[in-house]
């Protein structure tokens, strides 16, 4: 099969997945990007009791604080979180994955099991990955930072 | 697929060094797409540019006026010196803004970032940002003139593209 019909048949469960960062709406903003900062992550999921997902903090709300409100870092994760958490479920297709992003233009999207618990958390990068592990190998060995101007490079 | 005969040339006949070439087989055109065509292919992302005397604070405000993700750092060359980026705030500037905040982007962007050039294949930026781990990657030209950027939200358009129009979630 090739790259396309995997993308149709392949799960998000085939997905190099990310390990949850996890924070409870009452944690400071503060928390959750040291949180985010030690995973290397950038979005923290804030979660109910029962580990449902009910809000995302990322990258770009951080930078929206900073320039809005740059003394609220200690503030409640839930004063600035977003509500909308797009979820995909491990079943679902690479596919249907790559459309929700587009469609809604998110980056990150939770995975959640069957219970509506979040267990980790794929985006962009991971579908990138998948893709680049699907390229033929003479491509896959090509060196990075080969920055080699045309005049320069070898051969004809 | 069955080889085929190569015949042998005559004493003195010009023998075409390319008479064996078989083009590359893809499974589909995506694949062949992503191998051959060249990073031109996506359109370039919009992309913010500064200089590196603008301070930290102006950069972060600049980048939430505009809703972008990073700022391309620009010398007096035109020649992408560095990223200032999300992740940047995040690690660098989240834990003690009012400290750097005055400060100048060349003390916190990450410098000398790993570019592409417009002819070099889209396998091949993808490469670079999933190993490098980049969400964006400048493109530059022989000069190492900025010509534009690549994100990993136009790569992921470029794949939907190749859906049918009618794959609905």
């Amino acid at each position: 099969m090739g790259l396309k019909d995997n993308i149709y048949h392949d799960t998000v469960g085939d997905l190099s997945l990310r390990k949850l960062v996890t924070v409870s709406p009452d944690d400071t903003v503060e928390r959750a990007c040291a949180l985010m900062r030690q995973a290397r992550l950038g979005a923290a999921i804030a979660i109910d009791d029962a580990g449902r997902p009910v809000g995302m903090f990322n990258e770009k709300l951080l930078i929206r604080l900073l320039a809005e409100q740059p003394g609220a870092m200690g503030e409640p994760v839930r004063n600035h979180m977003t509500v909308n958490v797009v979820t995909v479920k491990k079943s679902h297709s690479i596919a249907k994955l790559i459309n929700i992003m587009r469609q809604r233009q998110y980056r990150w999207v939770c995975v959640v099991d069957d219970k509506g618990v979040a267990v980790a958390l794929t985006g962009l990068r991971g579908v990138m990955e998948y893709v680049v592990d699907h390229f033929p190998r003479s491509v896959k060995v090509e060196p990075i930072q080969s920055n080699i101007s045309i005049d320069q490079r070898e051969g004809a | 697929m069955a080889k085929r005969e190569r015949r042998q040339p005559e004493p003195g006949e010009f023998e075409d060094p390319l008479s064996n070439y078989e083009p590359k087989e893809y499974e589909d055109e995506l694949e062949r797409s992503l191998v051959e065509d060249i990073v031109e292919a996506v359109p370039f992302d919009d992309h913010l540019k500064a200089r590196s005397d603008m301070t930290v604070a102006d950069a972060i405000q600049l980048m939430n006026d505009n809703n972008f993700a990073c700022v391309v750092v620009m010398d007096e060359e035109h020649r992408a010196v560095g990223i200032f980026s999300e992740r940047d705030v995040l690690v660098r500037v989240a834990d003690h803004y009012e400290d750097v905040k005055g400060r100048r982007l060349s003390d916190i962007m990450t410098a000398d970032p790993v570019t592409a050039y417009s002819s070099d294949t889209l396998a091949r930026v993808l490469n670079v940002m999933v190993s490098g781990g980049f969400r964006h990657v400048p493109v530059v030209d022989q000069d190492n003139k900025l010509q534009g950027m690549v994100g990993v939200r136009k790569v992921t358009a470029y794949l939907q593209k190749h859906f049918p129009q009618n794959y609905q979630i």
